[in-house]
């Protein structure tokens, strides 16, 4: 304020939500008991007035619109049906005999396992190429996922590969093979086996080895997870050498948190369920206080190798100001330009003059 | 897929503020017309390929509205309105418009609006039409901040061209606040 009055950046910095709740109410204030300051802040808000007068679209925009997305219309509907009848006949002629071999010959050996992804929601992509029902994998390949996206991928028999939302699964040696490691680069899955493989996971500094034949392994913001169902699973920090072990019915998360307890909602094994770990490490840790159990152990001390919570926070935070330094500059050199080029401009007319 | 209810509802709730968007890079009705239809379907095409949340969708239906315009306007398919003098402006009334009286003010914030660089511009349009700046700043892919000093940086061009029109009668008590610039 000046002279009693409200200056014009009060009103701007009003308009432009930039003053704080104490400094608007101060200037609306204001406005309500001064006229002359009133008259401003009205004329300056007909600038952000909506503009009646740009008209409405014609009718036929909107049913060019519509026109371009195929109904389901009953043509299609009755052809749907007609579609499924027809299946119906080829599926029985085909079961039929099927069955009248699988009864004959149900002594022959049985063929060994192929691993093939199976499409259960979403988006998923099989070396970049979206995936729909089963697919089999050859040896080397990387599965994605979408957001709200699931697959598994299995040999059918003794290994099942539950794969979550937003992941990234390579697999780097033949996956039929005995020996195969798999780098999960985002994301999480869940793994159930029959028996104890020689899989292993690898993660951003961590390897994790399998002992048992149900758990999970989760990356997300840097921080890496793992918790065991069934039997337990082998830590080992690539950085410090050092390697631990995650017993039945615990989960270990490397921001530092260490080693807690399931909580009692992970009973249902969900993607989701692997979310909320996330977001409650304190409670846990209280819980396991409580309990009196010692589950402080050594790969604790090492356990922050990747990068905290506080320092993601922090890294963001100081990326988000170098972008406004960035555009900041950008616009000066903008108005720099600008002025050059109406200077040059001047010039020129002066230049004709003479 | 997109089913055609969806659209269809999306349409009937924001088509006509982005059609007040896309208008005013236009130069005829028909044209923004042809820009209405290019925004949607760019719009189906792409929430074909990826999942859009309630949350987003106006943000990136201008998101898209202004790629289309600006795309436009670097292709020369439009003629951008060419008003050095806002004064000037032309009050003929377009035989689409619904018939409101105009109001001359409101006409000379627009021209002046029309000469804004983007996203200045843009940004402006938008809080016309209401968008929160959360919402701009995911459409324009900006901070919330770096919005509201643009909007700041657009209000300040508008008072300046403001105080020297004959729209602003002048004011004695406040007289002195002009220093402060």
């Amino acid at each position: 304020m000046k002279n009693g009055h409200l200056t014009d950046s009060d009103i701007i910095e009003t308009l432009c939500e930039i003053s704080d709740e104490k400094r608007k109410a101060a200037v609306m204030n204001h406005i309500s008991r001064c006229e002359p300051c009133r008259r401003d802040y009205e004329a300056f808000s007909r600038s952000l007035s909506p503009d009646r007068n740009a008209g409405m679209p014609g009718r036929h925009v909107r049913e060019a619109i519509l026109a371009e997305i195929p109904e389901k219309s009953g043509a299609e509907s009755r052809n749907k049906g007609f579609l499924f009848y027809r299946l119906a006949a080829a599926s029985l002629a085909f079961i039929i005999p099927a069955a009248a071999y699988m009864i004959y010959s149900y002594r022959l050996p049985v063929k060994p396992a192929e691993f093939a992804v199976n499409h259960m929601e979403g988006d998923i992509r099989l070396n970049g190429v979206p995936v729909s029902g089963d697919v089999p994998v050859p040896g080397k390949s990387v599965i994605e996922s979408g957001l709200q996206s699931q697959a598994l991928l299995s040999d059918g028999k003794t290994l099942f590969t539950n794969i979550g939302p937003e992941t990234r699964l390579e697999a780097l040696s033949d996956i039929a093979g005995e020996k195969t490691s798999y780098v999960l680069e985002r994301g999480s899955v869940i793994i159930r086996e029959s028996a104890v493989s020689h899989h292993t996971i690898e993660t951003a500094g961590y390897v994790i080895k399998p002992l048992g034949t149900e758990y999970f392994v989760s990356i997300k913001n840097d921080v890496v997870m793992a918790g065991v169902m069934d039997g337990s699973v082998s830590v080992k920090n690539r950085v410090t050498g050092s390697d631990f072990i995650i017993a039945k019915n615990y989960f270990w998360k490397s921001d530092g948190t260490g080693t807690s307890p399931l909580p009692e909602f992970f009973k249902e094994r969900s993607f989701d369920a692997i979310a909320k770990l996330y977001q409650m490490p304190e409670v846990e840790k209280i819980q396991v206080k409580k309990e009196g159990r010692t589950v402080k152990q050594d790969h604790e001390k090492d356990a922050p190798v990747t990068p905290g919570k506080k320092d993601i926070i922090e890294k963001s935070e100081s990326r988000e100001e170098a972008r406004e330094k960035r555009e900041m500059r950008q616009d000066k050199q903008n108005h720099e330009r600008e002025k050059k080029g109406r200077t040059d401009q001047e010039r020129g007319q002066k230049r004709g003059r003479q | 897929m997109i089913s055609r209810d969806t659209i269809a509802g999306l349409y009937d709730l924001y088509s006509e503020e982005l059609f007040r968007y896309v208008r005013r890079f236009a130069d005829s009705h028909e044209a923004a017309e042809d820009l209405l239809h290019d925004l949607f379907i760019k719009f189906i095409r792409y929430v074909e390929k990826k999942p859009v949340t309630d949350t987003n969708t106006r943000a990136l239906l201008y998101s898209i509205g202004r790629s289309v315009c600006l795309d436009a306007v670097k292709k020369n398919k439009l003629s951008r309105r060419d008003i050095q003098d806002p004064e000037r402006i032309s009050l003929i009334p377009d035989p689409h418009t619904s018939g409101e009286e105009r109001d001359p003010l409101l006409e000379f914030f627009n021209s002046i609006i029309d000469t804004l660089p983007e996203p200045e511009q843009s940004i402006m349009l938008m809080r016309k039409n209401g968008l929160t700046f959360d919402e701009i700043s995911a459409a324009l892919n900006i901070s919330v901040r770096t919005a509201k000093r643009k909007a700041g940086k657009a209000l300040e061009i508008i008072r300046e061209k403001y105080r020297s029109s004959s729209f602003y009668s002048g004011n004695d008590m406040k007289s002195g606040d002009k220093s402060l610039y």
